[in-house]
């Protein structure tokens, strides 16, 4: 099976001094969900916003390669990520507060949304509020008139999601789908998910530090730690054989695998970092 | 939204009536009798005293600005002291005049301005973004009044291609519109560096704001990108920095209209403190604040209409 998405050896770096990504190895196949976990710094959204080419100002990619179905993007033409997007590739973004515009109705910004789709206007629009229904949103005709203040935020991720879903990208990308949301709408936003991988046959990369979101949704991962890919394999695998010792900690941290009722939550303490380093990516 | 109107509009009287009791008390102030001033300066006491009398001059302070106020409501401004003519009337003549000249001024300052601030972010960094801000800067500092001289001097006088004074010939508009061209001119020169840094701090600051990336995450274009969803937003702290300095720009029109002799609300003022001719300027001063505060409602109800969470904001004021 060829890759959907391959990225070699990736080296990032932010104003020349800081590298956030360092020679990161990633695939993603059609039909499959990919997680990438890490803690926060740990480069894991710099990379995943390297793939589109919207990388923060500063930041540039000092070597490796990205492949979108086996054709290097990032080698060549500056507009070869620019295609991409809204197209083959779409985003999920973080904060579903600022993700919209602000003085724009959501129905607005998702047929501008479908720029690189065919179509008029107007079927863009009674697309969108299909998609808003598909995605579980109460009264769509109205949401789509609606704009993102008078929202509440699952309703934006929700929102959020359509948006993606509407270009049909064969490679979904979600940078942290759930952290900005609380603990109820964050299991719907997984459950949303899970129901939607049923009938989308492209490949999804999730981006996250929690490591449930992990659980319940991706078939892969990849652990990041300071800019390095330390592990991956399938979820199951590394949920219960975890080699490298930062997956160990990482997983003694979440607090639904705690057994007993602890005095403080766990963490990572900086003993155990000295480890880290010693030990070899796998 | 209507509550919101009704509220601006009456804080907006609230500030013409303060502005009536501010006039009459500079009146008490400031020395000189205007009734003597208008009279000339072989006129006798008795004169004087019968002029005073005419127009109220005698009377308490509170009772002249109740009097003012009365007479303001019913359209009547006062009359001339020298002219003799109703300074509604005066002041009706000019005021279109005048109100020609801020538009045509600040609109092609305005219209320049903006992209020229979008201009200078799309190609931040670049010498073309560093080049559209020296210019900026350099025109913020001339003075409309210097400008408005140095033109005259370049393009009227030196170069003879354009009228240096006066508002054209009556009924002909191509001389009107000649006779437009410098002191507009004169008047957005400024507006064009101080809208153009505005509009660029302003876009600067919404362009790095997530929605943005997710636009760019969908491959919208860059120029729609710019225009609907970043130029919309940044319009609104420039709308509201421009409603404040509204001030400015009629005060500039006073200047631009004495330096070339046109006639307007300006040029009616000035003569007016000049002579001492209080009725003809407090029915000015009046007006133009009746037209700052108008314009101030609009750039708010302007702004209500661009953004919706203020307009929700005010749904409950």
């Amino acid at each position: 099976m060829t890759a959907l998405l391959s990225i070699r050896d990736l080296t990032i770096d932010y104003a020349g001094h800081v590298q956030a990504v360092r020679g990161a190895n990633l695939d993603v196949h059609l039909g499959e969900a990919v997680g990438l976990v890490g803690e926060s710094g740990s480069g894991k959204s710099t990379l995943a916003s390297a793939i589109t080419g919207l990388l923060p100002i500063g930041a540039r990619i000092l070597g490796g390669d990205i492949a979108f179905k086996n054709e290097s993007v990032t080698s060549g033409r500056k507009q070869a990520q620019q295609i991409l997007r809204g197209d083959e590739i779409a985003m999920v973004f973080q904060d579903p507060m600022t993700a919209f515009n602000p003085v724009l109705t959501i129905g607005d910004q998702l047929v501008d949304f479908q720029s690189r789709m065919p179509g008029k206007a107007r079927e863009k629009y009674a697309r969108a509020v299909a998609m808003l229904a598909r995605v579980g949103i109460p009264d769509p005709a109205l949401r789509a008139n609606s704009y993102p203040h008078e929202m509440s935020g699952g309703m934006r991720q929700r929102a959020a999601i359509a948006a993606a879903l509407l270009v049909n990208p064969s490679l979904l990308i979600a940078d942290e789908p759930t952290t900005a949301l609380d603990v109820t709408m964050e299991a719907q936003i997984i459950h949303l998910f899970r129901e939607l991988r049923q009938d989308y046959g492209g490949g999804i990369l999730i981006v996250t530090h929690h490591l449930g979101v992990v659980a319940e949704l991706c078939d892969r991962v990849y652990v990041m730690y300071r800019g390095e890919v330390v592990e991956e394999g399938a979820v199951d695998d590394i949920f219960h054989e975890p080699r490298h010792p930062y997956t160990r900690a990482l997983l003694a941290c979440d607090p639904a695998r705690l057994h007993e009722r602890a005095g403080y939550l766990p963490v990572i303490t900086d003993a155990e970092r000295a480890t880290f380093m010693q030990a070899r990516p796998r | 939204m209507l509550a919101y109107t009704i509220k601006r509009i009456g804080l907006g009287l609230l500030i013409l009536i303060g502005v009536m009791f501010a006039m009459y008390a500079a009146v008490f102030i400031v020395p000189g009798n205007p009734a003597r001033a208008a009279l000339g300066p072989r006129a006798t006491q008795e004169m004087i005293d019968r002029l005073t009398r005419e127009m109220g001059l005698d009377q308490p302070y509170l009772v002249q600005v109740y009097n003012f106020f009365v007479n303001v409501l019913s359209g009547n401004l006062g009359i001339d002291v020298i002219s003799n003519r109703p300074v509604a009337t005066e002041i009706w003549e000019v005021l279109p005049n005048t109100l020609i000249l801020c538009l045509v001024g600040l609109g092609w300052a305005t219209l320049l301005a903006i992209p020229l601030g979008c201009l200078a972010v799309l190609k931040r960094g670049t010498w073309v973004d560093r080049a559209a801000s020296l210019l900026s800067v350099s025109v913020i500092s001339l003075p409309y009044y210097v400008v408005a001289i140095y033109a005259l001097l370049i393009f009227a006088v030196q170069l003879n291609w354009l009228p240096a004074i006066g508002d054209g010939d009556p009924g002909d508009i191509g001389s009107q519109i000649r006779a437009l061209i410098l002191p507009a001119f004169a008047i957005g020169f400024t507006w064009v560096g101080y809208l153009a840094r505005l509009v660029r701090a302003s876009m600067l600051d919404v362009m790095g704001e997530p929605h943005i990336r997710t636009a760019r995450a969908f491959g919208v274009p860059e120029w729609k990108i710019v225009t609907k969803y970043g130029l919309r937003i940044a319009l609104i702290p420039t709308l509201s920095l421009l409603a404040v300095s509204l001030g400015g720009l009629i005060s500039s029109a006073v200047f631009v209209e004495v330096i070339f002799s046109r006639p307007g609300i300006g040029k009616l003022v000035t003569a007016a403190v000049n002579l001492r001719n209080y009725p003809v300027v407090m029915g000015t001063v009046l007006v133009m604040t009746g037209i700052y505060v108008t314009l101030t409602i609009a750039a708010d109800l302007l702004i209500a209409r661009i953004d919706p969470r203020i307009r929700d904001a005010f749904r409950g004021a």
